[in-house]
């Protein structure tokens, strides 16, 4: 006799909760551009109830922002710092953490109330009740990651080399058969978040070094 | 004795090579941290490569933004106890997945002849089986994903049949889908 077993379904779509925003699973805002347009989410993975990308907040210009704050700091760091040690570019690496990265400000699929290293690091010996998971919202974590990227300056390229780059030194699921080792729907996000900074929607972006 | 004249400057300024020596000691010394690391770390993965048997890329060993957890646990399917978890990442780019284990016993032996055979794209809400064709075949069923990390046609002496319904981002690796 064939032995089956079903997987647990922790969150579905049809589960998901859309007037409370405080719930894990909050389907949250769909995201809507300023010309009217969404971002299609059609995977099989995707908790979206619309089938497109959710959002829990609408700021992809504070996103945006960000971005232009932490690249145009990078260079003038850059442009000082001629024959010292180079920090410029470690700080934009920690720049982009502190905003995209695990927990960061923009990151909304990992929810937490404290320091986002200390809880970084209480998560990995085993505090697990530090990071509330929404996995509906990792699409715009991505795109987030896109945006902020294009509007410090970085090419699509660059954004998904240094992506790739993190996950190759940092993550489990780095995936060597395809391109930056990212998986293609974590790089298909990241590029539509790229898309729209080089729209311009959200101001324009530093050009690229 | 010109003015402004400062002994200790002059004194400096005739052993540049001084100066150029106490950078170079300083910045080795910042290198010293990074390299016991390394003499650390180094055995370490190769002991890892060679006990899994698998080429892995460091994120694996160095998963910091990771977090995994046990879905299931499926015990004697031709054999075998399968062990389906799911992992999110988070560290720039976001992603999750689901990996099938393999192991044969129970306790220390059944831990070490852990594998890893089937690890794909997708979240716990996509439903997966495992059932048994026959004494040595194990049919691996999935209704969707996004794409394959890879699929092993075998594991010791089992076979490995995947009833895939759709792949999202497929690759040329990939098992077939069914029709």
């Amino acid at each position: 006799m064939p032995q089956l077993a079903p997987m647990s379904r922790p969150l579905d779509s049809k589960d998901l909760l859309p007037n409370d925003p405080n719930a894990p699973n909050w389907s949250g805002y769909e995201l809507v551009l300023p010309d009217g347009s969404r971002i299609a989410d059609r995977d099989p993975r995707s908790l979206s109830p619309s089938g497109n990308v959710m959002t829990p907040k609408l700021n992809l210009h504070e996103v945006a922002a960000a971005g232009r704050r932490d690249g145009a700091a990078m260079r003038r760091q850059a442009a000082g710092s001629r024959g010292e040690v180079p920090t410029a570019l470690p700080g934009l690496e920690l720049n982009a953490f502190n905003n995209v990265g695990t927990g960061g400000e923009f990151d909304y699929q990992r929810r937490h109330q404290g320091n986002q290293i200390l809880d970084l690091v209480g998560d990995k010996i085993g505090i697990s009740s530090l990071y509330e998971q929404r996995r509906q919202f990792l699409p715009i974590s991505n795109m987030n990651v896109g945006l902020y990227s294009q509007q410090s300056g970085l090419s699509l390229e660059q954004t998904l080399a240094r992506a790739g780059l993190f996950a190759l030194l940092f993550s489990g699921n780095y995936k060597p058969d395809q391109p930056y080792g990212l998986d293609p729907r974590t790089a298909h996000f990241i590029q539509e978040g790229h898309k729209i900074g080089q729209s311009g929607m959200f101001g324009r972006a530093l050009t690229p070094p | 004795m010109p003015e402004n004249h400062d002994p200790a400057k002059e004194g400096t300024l005739k052993r540049p090579w001084l100066r150029q020596v106490a950078r170079a000691v300083e910045k080795m010394l910042l290198v010293i941290p990074f390299a016991i690391a390394f003499i650390i770390l180094a055995p370490l993965l190769f002991f890892y490569l060679i006990a899994f048997d698998i080429t892995p890329p460091l994120g694996i060993l160095f998963s910091v933004g990771c977090r995994s957890e046990t879905i299931d646990k499926v015990s004697g399917v031709a054999g075998l106890d399968f062990e389906i978890v799911y992992t999110n990442c988070d560290l720039l780019a976001k992603d999750e997945a689901i990996t099938v284990y393999a192991s044969r016993g129970q306790g220390l032996p059944g831990w070490f002849s852990k594998r890893e055979i089937f690890k794909y794209t997708g979240g716990p809400d996509i439903s997966l089986a495992l059932t048994a064709s026959d004494r040595n075949s194990v049919r691996v069923s999935v209704e969707a994903v996004s794409s394959i990390h890879f699929a092993r046609d075998r594991w010791e002496d089992v076979t490995i049949i995947y009833n895939i319904g759709h792949i999202e981002y497929p690759s040329a690796n990939d098992p077939k889908p069914r029709h």
